[in-house]
C-alpha cells in the first residue's frame, strides 16, 4: 500500500489486520491532511519507529501478535517509549482493565468507532493545544 | 388569501435539498463508518484478506440513489431514484452470494447502511435545528432502505435457486 503524500503531513502509522479497513483508514487519513503509513506484520519496532509516526493505530486482535505486546515493547524502546497511541479493538480486554507500562499517552477507541472520533483522538494527541488546523 | 409568491426561492423550505447537500458533503465519513462496522461482522472478520473494493461492493451508488429518494416527495411521481436503488442493492446481492457472504450479513449490511444516514440526519438535524423535518426524512429513508433490502435479498435469492435442470443459477443481474 503505497501513499504517495507530501512528507510535512503528520505520520500516523496504521497496525491492522484486515486489509479493508486498513485501506479504508489509509484512504481516509490521506483525504484528511495525515500521511498514513500501513505498516506491516511482524511489526517490528524498529519498523515502527522508522517512520516516526506522530501516532501509532494499533489494533489489538491481530492475526499474527498481540497489540499488547507491540505496546510493551514499544515502552521498553527509548524510540518508542513516548509515542502517542490510538488503540482500537472490538474486544473487552481493554486498557481499564490491565495496567498499561509507563509512556507516552494512550487512548482507546472501541470498535465499531465513528471515523470523526478517531480523526478526533488523532488531532488531539497530535497536538492537545488544537494548532493542528482540521482536515 | 392566496400568497402573492410562492416562496419556492427559499432555501429554509428545502429541507429535503438542505438534508441531501450535507449527505453528500458529509459522504466519506458516514461511508467509512458503514467500512467500520461491516468490516467487524464476523463474516467479513473470516477473511482479513477481503480488499477494501469489494467489501464496499455497491455502497456507494447505493448511497447515491438513496439521498436522491430522499429529495423525492412521493415516489408515484417520480421513481427514478428507487429504480437505481433497487438495480444497485441487486447487484450487491448478487456480489455478495458469489463471495459465499450469508443473505443475514447481507441485510445486516443494509441496516448498517441505515444506521449511519440515521446518525448523519440527527446529526444535520443538530446543527441546522431542523428537528420537525426529521420524521418525513425518516419515513422516506426507511423506504429507501426497504427497496434496497427487497431487491439485495432478491437477488441473492435468485443467484441459489436451482434452475429446471437442477442447475444452481448464476445471478440477476449478469
Amino acid at each position: 500500500m503505497s501513499q504517495p503524500l507530501p512528507i510535512d503531513r503528520p505520520v500516523v502509522g496504521i497496525i491492522e489486520d484486515q486489509q479493508a479497513i486498513a485501506q479504508m483508514l489509509v484512504e481516509v487519513l490521506g483525504a484528511n491532511r495525515f500521511q498514513p503509513v500501513f505498516l506491516e506484520p511482524p511489526y517490528s519496532i524498529d519498523a515502527i519507529t522508522a517512520v516516526r509516526p506522530g501516532v501509532l493505530l494499533l489494533d489489538i486482535m491481530l492475526n499474527q501478535a498481540s497489540g499488547w505486546d507491540i505496546l510493551e515493547q514499544l515502552r521498553e524502546d527509548p524510540a518508542g517509549r513516548d509515542l502517542p497511541i490510538i488503540i482500537t479493538s472490538a474486544v473487552y480486554d481493554r486498557p481499564g482493565l490491565r495496567s498499561l507500562p509507563p509512556g507516552g499517552p494512550v487512548v482507546f477507541i472501541p470498535k465499531p468507532f465513528e471515523i470523526l472520533t478517531l480523526l478526533a483522538g488523532i488531532r488531539d494527541l497530535l497536538d492537545p493545544k488544537g494548532a493542528v488546523a482540521p482536515g | 388569501m392566496l400568497p402573492r409568491s410562492l416562496p419556492v426561492d427559499s432555501p429554509r423550505l428545502d429541507l429535503e435539498g438542505e438534508f441531501a447537500a450535507y449527505l453528500t458533503a458529509t459522504a466519506q465519513f458516514a461511508l467509512s463508518d458503514w467500512v467500520l462496522r461491516v468490516a467487524n461482522l464476523p463474516a467479513f472478520r473470516a477473511d482479513p484478506e477481503l480488499d477494501l473494493e469489494r467489501l464496499r461492493g455497491e455502497i456507494a451508488p447505493l448511497f447515491e440513489a438513496i439521498v436522491d429518494a430522499i429529495l423525492v416527495h412521493d415516489p408515484v411521481y417520480d421513481d427514478e431514484p428507487g429504480t437505481r436503488i433497487a438495480e444497485a442493492a441487486g447487484r450487491h446481492g448478487d456480489q455478495r452470494r458469489k463471495i459465499d457472504i450469508p443473505i443475514g450479513t447481507l441485510l445486516t449490511e443494509l441496516h448498517e447502511l441505515r444506521q449511519v444516514i440515521t446518525r448523519a440526519m440527527s446529526g444535520w438535524a443538530e446543527t441546522a435545528g431542523r428537528h420537525p423535518a426529521l420524521a418525513s426524512l425518516t419515513l422516506r429513508l426507511e423506504r429507501a432502505i426497504d427497496t434496497a433490502s427487497i431487491a439485495a435479498a432478491t437477488s441473492w435469492v435468485a443467484g441459489t435457486a436451482p434452475s429446471r435442470d437442477g442447475r444452481h443459477g448464476s445471478g440477476t443481474t449478469e
